[in-house]
């Protein structure tokens, strides 16, 4: 099974069914576990982190922005869950999806996954200039890129001044003043626009 | 941030009240429904193999310990078994001893994975108890079942619990 494959598969109505068997979060993980397109994904991030974590981060980002029918829980939820999942054991760029997901509606899954990475997420320096160019790369590649950024902290991240520049989105200049800012930059939250 | 701080507690504006007999608060929170192309594939996925199961209903708003302790309203984190245990005076039975109403544990490594309400029971020809359980498998759909045929995520049916009261 190839990476683009195993995503193929973590998007399906069945992988959602198998993981939705489970009663608790730990059961959940342990039917994700069970999974083989998890275990490629996961051998992905291994071979090569900087490529999957983008792949995984620009993959939550469209999720996160389909259109949900109110009254049903949101249709990718198992596949948020599990994405985050793997991209919340490297903790910053994991702050930054659970942002993500904590302001998605209809997800249960994953809001539960999101809700120990956001308890725990780093206040001081910890995170990098890594963050900025990965969250910029997600954002840039995703099919439906039209996210706010709402806030970033840190020394050099972009304030509110420069958001209110005319002439540009303030999403491009919230993004530059996130490169400019590199190594800066401790939190970051993007959501997604409405569409 | 829409983070829920207090999950499921009295201030959660998805839980329903929800108490003990000792009146303490039921962490419960009323899940969302799934669409019905997702449970027809999690029904499909249920009963696939396995002959004897029946599906009761379709929804999702409630999970395995949400049927017996909530009429089905909400669901209740199943690390909430101990304390309604405890409160509600539970009792545990041997299998032969069990009821319709009764409470079924499914554990696996030890841990309480699911939890079931003994439907039936009758005795086969070799005196062994049968047993027909009701329950909720994850958040896809109710089944009539087996005590042994559940998802191999649950492990195995181990306990037997009851609040019946004896006759005076």
């Amino acid at each position: 099974m190839t990476t683009h494959e195993a995503l193929q598969e973590v998007e399906t109505l069945q992988f959602s069914a198998r993981l939705n068997l489970a009663s608790n979060l730990r059961l959940f993980y342990l039917a994700a576990s069970r999974e083989t397109a998890v275990g490629v994904l996961a051998a992905s991030l291994q071979h090569d982190p900087d490529e999957m974590r983008s792949v995984l981060l620009t993959r939550i980002l469209d999720l996160s922005r389909v259109t949900v029918d109110p009254r049903y829980r949101h249709p990718s939820d198992a596949a948020l869950a599990v994405y985050l999942w793997l991209l919340g054991q490297f903790s910053p760029l994991g702050v930054v999806a659970a942002e993500v997901i904590a302001q998605t509606p209809q997800c249960w899954w994953a809001s539960r996954v999101a809700a120990p990475i956001l308890e725990q997420a780093p206040t001081t320096n910890q995170a990098s200039g890594e963050i900025a160019d990965t969250v910029l790369a997600a954002v840039q590649n995703s099919n439906t890129a039209s996210f706010e950024i709402v806030d970033a902290v840190g020394q050099g991240a972009p304030d509110a001044a420069s958001l209110e520049q005319p002439g540009e989105s303030s999403e491009s200049l919230a993004l530059a003043g996130l490169v400019r800012a590199r190594s800066k930059v401790t939190r970051l939250t993007v959501l997604p626009m409405a569409a | 941030m829409a983070l829920i701080i207090g999950r499921g507690g009295e201030n959660d504006p998805l839980a329903l009240k929800l108490e003990t007999l000792q009146r303490n608060w039921i962490e419960n929170e009323v899940t969302p429904e799934r669409s019905p192309d997702e449970m027809r594939a999690a029904i499909a996925l249920a009963m696939a193999g396995r002959p004897n199961v029946v599906l009761r209903s379709a929804s999702s708003r409630y999970d395995c310990m949400g049927l017996p302790f909530a009429s089905r309203r909400t669901s209740i984190a199943i690390d909430q078994w101990d304390l309604i245990r405890v409160d509600d005076r539970y009792r545990q039975i041997q299998e032969g001893e069990a009821l319709a109403g009764d409470v079924v544990i499914y554990r696996r490594d030890g841990f309480v994975n699911h939890v079931g309400v003994v439907n039936d029971r009758h005795f086969g020809d070799n005196g062994l108890p049968i047993i027909t359980v009701l329950s909720q498998w994850g958040y896809d759909g109710e089944y009539w079942h087996p005590v042994d045929q559940v998802p191999d995520l649950y492990g195995n049916a181990v306990e037997y619990w009851t609040d019946r009261k004896p006759h005076p």
